[in-house]
Formats: C-alpha cells, structure tokens, sequence
C-alpha cells in the first residue's frame, strides 16, 4: 500500500528522510490540539469557609486531558500543577465529561483569606480514543541545517506573517506535540504502556477512580510509595523509554498495594530531544 | 463571516465533514508548541535548594514542563512538580515555575548528615503562554 499524505518537518531537517520526531506535521500522526484557553481567578476561603469552586463549562461530552497552571496572587508567575511552595494541587483538579473545576481550600499556598489567585486552564480537544504506536522512521541523525523554510498557519484573526508565535495554529519553526500513542486502561494493579520508542518521551496521565465520574491529572511518581515508612499515597506516572507505569497506590497492610479498577488516560508524544 | 482556514482529517475520513476530533491539524485549534527544551543535573547539599535557572527570551510567560529523575540512574522519569522521602531521613521537593524572562526548576534536598544528592532533569519551554 503506498504511503499518502503529507509532512513537513521542523526547520533545518529534510521531510523525505528525518526521522519521525523532527517532523512538525505528518498525516501519520496525530497531534494534541488546544480546545481553549482560560485565564480565571478567585479568592483564597477564610479560615473555616467552604472552598471557593472555579468552574468551566465546556460541554464537550468526553473526557479531553488539561493542564493548569497557577500565576500566584502576583499572576506573574506559571507554577505547573503546583502552589509556589511546590506541593501539587492535582487534587482539587476535577475535569467531568462537560465541566471543569478547580476547588480552592483554605490558606491554599499559605495565602491570607480573601487574596485573589490566578489560574491559567489549557483544555484540549482530543479524547483518549486509541491511537497505536507508529513508527516510520526512528533514525538518530537529523540532518540538521539552519535553514528556516517551512510552514505557518495564524489563528483567526492574526496576519500569518507578522504574528507572534503564540499567535500560531501551526509552525514548522517549533516542534509539535505529535502523538505516538494514546488510549486507556483499566488497571489491574501497576499498569505498564509499552511506547516503542527507545527512549524517554513526554506524555500526559489521567485518572478516573472508579466509582467517581471526573478525570485527575496524575503526578510524578515519588520515590518512596509505602505510607507506613514515611511514603506516599496517589494517583502517579513514571517514564521510561520502553513505556510508562501508571498507578493508584494505597495503604494495604503491612505495606501498600496498587488501585485494581481505576481507568488511566494516557497520551505519549514523539520527542524531538532526548 | 465565513469559514476560512486549514483542516487534514485522519485516514479515512472526509475532510469537509468530519468532526474536528477526526482532523489532525485543524486551524481552529493550535497546536502546543514547543520552543526548545534540555537537560542536566545538580547536585544538592543537605538542606539546600538549587535552582537552575534558564532565559527562554519570549518577553512573556511561557508555558513548561519538566521532569527528574530520583535513583540517579537516569532512566525513569517523573514530572515536577514532586516531594517525599527517598530513604527514612532524606527528603526532597522538586519544583518548577516560569516568569517573563527566566525558567526556574527547584531541587531541595535535606538528610540531616550534610551529606548530598544528584537530580537530573529534563525540561521543554512551549511558545504557548503559561498566563494570558
């Protein structure tokens, strides 16, 4: 069967023979695409209120993978998933299949009742529908030149040749978040997703406990998980580069165990630097 | 107003009609995109923070990610932010924000014995803004 489509690949590289991770675009691949962006805010609770709930209503009807970033009282700063203090917030993070919510507690990053707070909401538009890996071409040398040919595409309502790379839909200046494989589990204890990419990618994990009905952001996986010698419980992903684990550890006498029944959403990207 | 712009479906579905879930580039939605991105590692001393600091030169905040390591071997890798305990009496917390001129990632390290531990990292800076 022949091989259709199109690709352009990152600046400095040849289309017809870089290997798949220097490609911008490629009709093989899927690529992570931003549904909208939010920038919210509200008060940090006095001691003893109730949270204070940002909701956004998307009304997509799946579940789509998000990232939030905080900007502080300041709203100078972008925190990935964490207070300044450096404590993830996955927790009060909830994304149903239509809203949403960021629930904002108490003295949430030591701030005094009453300090108003900044949030930045990406939600993007894919679902977790499954995507198997594709490898076409997993050559190590690029190629590589200076040159800058290539492709832009604006957002509506900007001049594709004076906007700002923000601005953006597309360029083949950047490297693009293509996806090498995507899909869900049911777990089963500590799941592993095989990536075949033979090295260490970035991705995005997701979690739906069962019984609940909303998706989290899962964490870093820490390095000691046994609560009863000072570890850690949670919903958490770690990377290889022959796949990612994922799971649910909680206590279990004597020591700890791994969730059976949650559902993990998983994204894993082709990497242009590793 | 019309609609103009740039679509490419998945394989076998029709361009002009598909849902947008089915389109891989689709002008509508932007694509992340990412900026550059790098490693290294650092060594932290007892009860220290070591912050790695990188100008990213976009004049606004970017949007990042970042990863470590935990055992030194640089082979599996954890997203920042991250805190706990590597032994009984060692603790650390790993952490990373932007601003508009610099990345920061944050490695704190404490055993009490004044002794030290190695982090590497990973991070990517996007050209898509981490406040709007």
């Amino acid at each position: 069967m022949g091989d259709y489509g199109a690709a352009v690949s990152q600046k400095g590289y040849d289309v017809k023979t870089c290997a798949d991770r220097f490609l911008a675009y490629s009709s093989a691949f899927q690529t992570l695409k931003v549904y909208s962006r939010y920038s919210v805010s509200t008060n940090v609770p006095s001691i003893g209120g109730a949270d204070n709930v940002i909701t956004i209503n998307h009304n997509l009807g799946y579940y789509a993978p998000f990232i939030v970033l905080y900007n502080d009282s300041s709203n100078d700063k972008a925190y990935l998933m964490s207070d300044s203090s450096g404590y993830p917030f996955n927790e009060i993070v909830e994304n149903t299949i239509n809203s949403l919510t960021i629930n904002v507690y108490e003295e949430f990053d030591g701030k005094a009742g009453g300090t108003t707070i900044y949030f930045t909401v990406y939600l993007f538009l894919d679902d977790f529908r499954s995507v198997s890996e594709n490898n076409i071409n997993t050559s190590t040398s690029s190629g590589s030149s200076s040159n800058d040919y290539g492709m832009r595409i604006s957002k509506s309502g900007y001049d594709v040749k004076t906007c700002t790379s923000d601005q953006l839909v597309f360029s083949s200046s950047f490297f693009n978040a293509i996806i090498q494989k995507k899909g869900s589990v049911v777990s089963s204890g500590l799941e592993n997703i095989s990536h075949n990419l033979s090295y260490v990618p970035n991705c995005l994990v997701y979690c739906v406990k069962i019984g609940e009905s909303f998706l989290r952001m899962c964490e870093g996986m820490p390095y000691r998980l046994n609560p009863f010698t000072g570890g850690r419980t949670g919903f958490f992903y770690r990377v290889y580069n022959n796949g990612v684990d994922m799971g649910e550890n909680y206590a279990s006498v004597p020591d700890y165990d791994w969730r059976v029944g949650n559902t993990f959403y998983y994204i894993i990207f082709k990497d242009k630097n590793y | 107003m019309g609609d103009y712009g740039f679509r490419i479906s998945v394989a076998g579905q029709d361009v002009k009609s598909c849902n947008d879930l089915d389109t891989i580039i689709n002008s509508k939605y932007a694509n992340l995109k990412g900026q550059t991105s790098g490693t290294g590692s650092t060594t932290v001393s007892d009860d220290t923070t070591n912050t790695i600091t990188i100008a990213h030169g976009l004049g606004y905040i970017p949007f990042i990610q970042a990863y470590h390591d935990l055992d030194g071997s640089n082979a599996d890798w954890n997203l920042m932010p991250n805190y706990g305990g590597i032994s009984v009496s060692e603790d650390y917390q790993i952490w990373c924000y932007s601003d508009v001129t610099n990345v920061y990632l944050l490695f704190y390290y404490y055993d009490g014995a004044s002794g030290s531990y190695t982090f590497h990292y990973k991070y990517y800076i996007y050209t898509d803004k981490g406040k709007l």
